[in-house]
């Protein structure tokens, strides 16, 4: 049999403030929810190890993924470029019940992708238990997957709904 | 101890420090004065708040930027007690002030000042060193006075921790070596990326030209070596002795030299990074031993005692220094000539080493002219002792790739034929899929009889083991028992053949050996019939695609009868275009599409 190598990837959480960036992290990592609102200082560093199973449910291929998770990556400045670099992969992040922060998604793909132009996106339309299911119209946020050549996913850090299908999704992108 | 002495020694000290500080007493009043500004502020709990505030990454960048000059350089040379008990009851603030970005783990417990203060000092110090310095530790040690106070670290005794290497653009651990290894308990891969998070921000910060090397928190430092792609993180305990920055430096360049490739393309595989275990295995080794605790000696012994060691230490530290230098003039001179002169490609390897003035070289090159080349050069070495050549010829690996290819040429036109050679000296690893074990062992046998292969690791996996294994598991049955005809059924069915576009031949080697499995079957069990369903992609028109599906049924039928099967037990179906199993819309949907399926049925007329 052959051996799998594990790769080792740095992946970043992006999106505007409060869309539930750390967590969404948390809950993966941790398998946590907390409803007080924490802000980041300055960065946090996840580790959790995937593996991704091929066609013939043999193990594929195993990911190291090291998340970052910022404050004030919506600021953009110099020391954010700075800690984005060599990232092979990101989650952008917003939140379903504030329509906005899906506005300013595309910005920071297109800043990341500046910095990492190699790099894998990953969407998150993230706390789906707030809003109402049926109304969700996901077509709108169907461009920016294609665009990005990606998947867009409805998930919520608070009921965990999607949260591991989306970290391994990007994983399998890797 | 009396306070008088104490006093008296402050006072020395006091003058020692004027004395190798005169230009930066200046400064160093400024500086006493920015941070006591810096710890009002942190005493007060408004404004506290206010440095966690978002704002704070501008705020600290303007005020560095305005002193900058100051922080950058003033900050380094300062030494002074008063700064560092200042320093070191408002460290977590000054932390909590400086690294807004750092997160929880480790953000309380970093430093940079002290680490700039011991920096300077261990400057001063190195330039200083001369012997009236010596007396007055000398003097200090018999007064009673800790020498603490003279360097300002800890009594501890040097001992490294821990080794990070760390990819420098994405802040992925590389490699980690503990000196004791059941201490791993702490993430060392958050810590990597913390540390490469404080290193980023330090940069920006101090606008880049102050490069962090050194981190201090509690009794430990942290001392940063940065190489190009990467840097190497060491956690020490005590003082840091002279030529550990050197040796540092001299294994970064070792694996910069031995891994530069992998560390520029590196994609996060550190399994390759493995071998440099054995750099850190001789470092560890060399400042991790001796760790004897202090002894009460009798102050005139002591005096006399230090002085002949002193003597002696400094007759072979010079001996040793000056053939240490020398070692590394030779080394270096060979490295610069090679580079100079030869390329290297990528399978060819030069290690070299100096020890007494011998040169050792070894390693690996493509041909005997690089050989000769490298002889000429070495020998134009001067002020050179002996040289030690190991340096061997081994075949090129293109030379063996294409060896390889033409060897295997023949089944190069086998669907699910995809091997990769990977070439390593003269061991040859085979990966990826061929189409049965038969081929699998076959491609490992010519690849292995090649001239310069030394050795073969078959990683190869093969397509549809599975089918080919359970037909022949049934086969074996069927000879000593009866088998159900629900478990052939289940085995038949799953079998599918494939076909390229508008043909309707079997050509690959795996689809005749599932016949040849399906005709052993139906030979040693009588009581069923084989039905041979014919599909097509939906490319040209519809009756033209039954047609090709039909006959596909019926080239797999023929083969059958070829084989002995009985033709009346052989029956065809036909669909066309009908029945996709995946959309026509992609190639790969139309590839699975055009196939042959199978099923059975208990014979009626037996
Ligand atoms: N109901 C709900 N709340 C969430 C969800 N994800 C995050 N939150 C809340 O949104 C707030 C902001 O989350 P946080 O993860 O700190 O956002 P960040 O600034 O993007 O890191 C917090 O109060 C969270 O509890 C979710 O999926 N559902
Ligand atoms: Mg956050």
């Amino acid at each position: 049999m052959k051996d799998v190598v594990t790769l080792s990837k740095k992946v970043c959480m992006l999106g505007a403030f409060g869309v539930g960036k750390s967590s969404l992290v948390r809950k993966y990592v941790y398998n946590i929810f907390k409803e007080d609102y924490l802000t980041t200082i300055g960065v946090q560093i996840y580790q959790k190890s995937v593996t991704l199973k091929n066609k013939a449910n043999q193990v594929g291929k195993s990911i190291n993924m090291i998340l970052w998770d910022m404050a004030h990556i919506e600021k953009f400045d110099k020391t954010i470029k700075t800690q984005i670099l060599g990232a092979s992969g990101a989650v952008l992040v917003f939140d379903l019940s504030r329509m906005q922060t899906f506005n300013e998604l595309e910005e920071h793909a297109k800043r990341f992708l500046e910095v990492n132009p190699n790099s894998k996106l990953v969407f998150a339309a993230n706390k789906i238990d707030l809003v109402d299911n049926n109304k969700l119209k996901m077509e709108q946020f169907l461009h920016l997957s294609e665009q990005y050549n990606t998947e867009c996913l409805v998930t919520s850090a608070k009921t965990g709904h999607n949260v591991e299908k989306m970290f391994s999704v990007l994983a399998s992108l890797l | 101890m009396s306070n008088s002495k104490k006093n008296k020694s402050d006072r020395e000290f006091e003058l020692l420090r004027k004395l190798l500080l005169a230009d930066d007493y200046e400064k160093l009043k400024k500086i006493e004065q920015e941070l006591k500004k810096l710890r009002k502020q942190f005493s007060d709990d408004e404004s506290f708040i206010e440095t966690l505030d978002p704002v704070i990454t501008d705020a600290l960048e303007r005020k560095i930027g305005d002193s900058k000059s100051l922080v950058a350089q003033t900050l380094a040379p300062v030494i002074s007690d008063a700064i560092k008990v200042q320093i070191n009851e408002t460290r977590e603030d000054v932390v909590d002030a400086l690294y807004p970005i750092i997160g929880q783990t480790i953000r309380k417990s970093v430093s940079v000042y002290l680490k700039q203060l011991v920096d300077s000092i261990n400057y001063r110090v190195n330039r200083a060193f001369n012997l009236s310095f010596l007396f007055k530790w000398l003097k200090s040690k018999l007064t009673g006075v800790s020498d603490g106070e003279w360097l300002f670290s800890d009594a501890l005794p040097f001992k490294i921790k821990e080794v990070f290497v760390i990819h420098k653009s994405t802040g992925l651990l590389l490699f980690f070596a503990s000196s004791t290894p059941s201490d791993a308990t702490i993430d060392q891969e958050i810590i990597s990326g913390m540390l490469s998070a404080i290193r980023n921000f330090i940069s920006e910060a101090f606008n880049s030209d102050q490069d962090l090397d050194q981190i201090q928190y509690g009794d430990q430092k942290i001392s940063l070596h940065a190489d190009r792609y990467f840097y190497l993180a060491c956690v020490v305990e005590g003082n840091i002795p002279a030529g550990f920055s050197q040796d540092l430096q001299d294994i970064a360049l070792h694996i910069h030299n031995r891994h530069f490739k992998k560390l520029r393309d590196f994609d996060g595989d550190v399994s390759v990074f493995k071998t440099v275990n054995n750099l850190f295995v001789a470092f560890f080794n060399k400042y991790n031993h001796n760790i004897v605790p202090k002894k009460k000696t009798k102050p005139y012994f002591f005096i006399t005692f230090i002085a002949v060691l002193f003597i002696f230490l400094l007759i072979f530290l010079g001996r040793f220094f000056l053939q240490h230098r020398n070692d590394e003039k030779i080394q270096q001179s060979a490295m610069s000539i090679i580079n100079k002169n030869m390329h290297l490609n990528s399978n060819e390897q030069l290690n070299i080493d100096t020890e007494k003035g011998t040169l050792f070289v070894n390693g690996y090159l493509n041909n005997m002219e690089n050989k000769l080349i490298l002889d000429s050069l070495l020998n134009t070495l001067e002020n050179i002792g002996e040289i030690d050549n190991k340096v061997r010829v081994i075949k090129p690996v293109d030379q063996i790739l294409n060896r390889v290819n033409d060897k295997i040429s023949h089944f190069r036109e086998l669907r699910h034929f995809e091997p990769v050679f990977i070439i390593q000296n003269e061991q040859v690893v085979i990966e990826g899929i061929v189409p049965n074990q038969k081929i699998k062992r076959e491609v490992a046998f010519l690849v292995g009889e090649i001239d310069g292969v030394r050795s073969v690791v078959n990683n190869l996996e093969t397509m549809s083991e599975g089918i080919i294994d359970d037909l022949g598991i049934l086969v074996g049955k069927a000879k000593t028992d009866t088998v159900k005809f629900s478990q052939l059924e289940k085995t038949i069915r799953a079998i599918v053949i494939y076909f390229d576009s508008n043909v309707a031949a079997i050509t690959s080697l795996e689809e005749h050996a599932i016949l040849e499995g399906i005709r052993d079957i139906m030979l040693n069990v009588q009581d069923f019939d084989l039905i041979i369903k014919g599909y097509a992609d939906d490319v040209s028109d519809y009756h033209y695609n039954m047609r090709l599906s039909k006959i596909r049924a019926q080239a797999i039928s023929g083969y059958l009868v070829s084989q002995g099967v009985s033709k009346d037990r052989l029956f065809i179906e036909y669909y066309g275009e009908n029945n996709p199993v995946e959309p026509n819309a992609t190639a790969e949907g139309r590839r699975k599409n055009r196939r042959v399926e199978f099923d059975i049925r208990l014979r009626s007329q037996f």
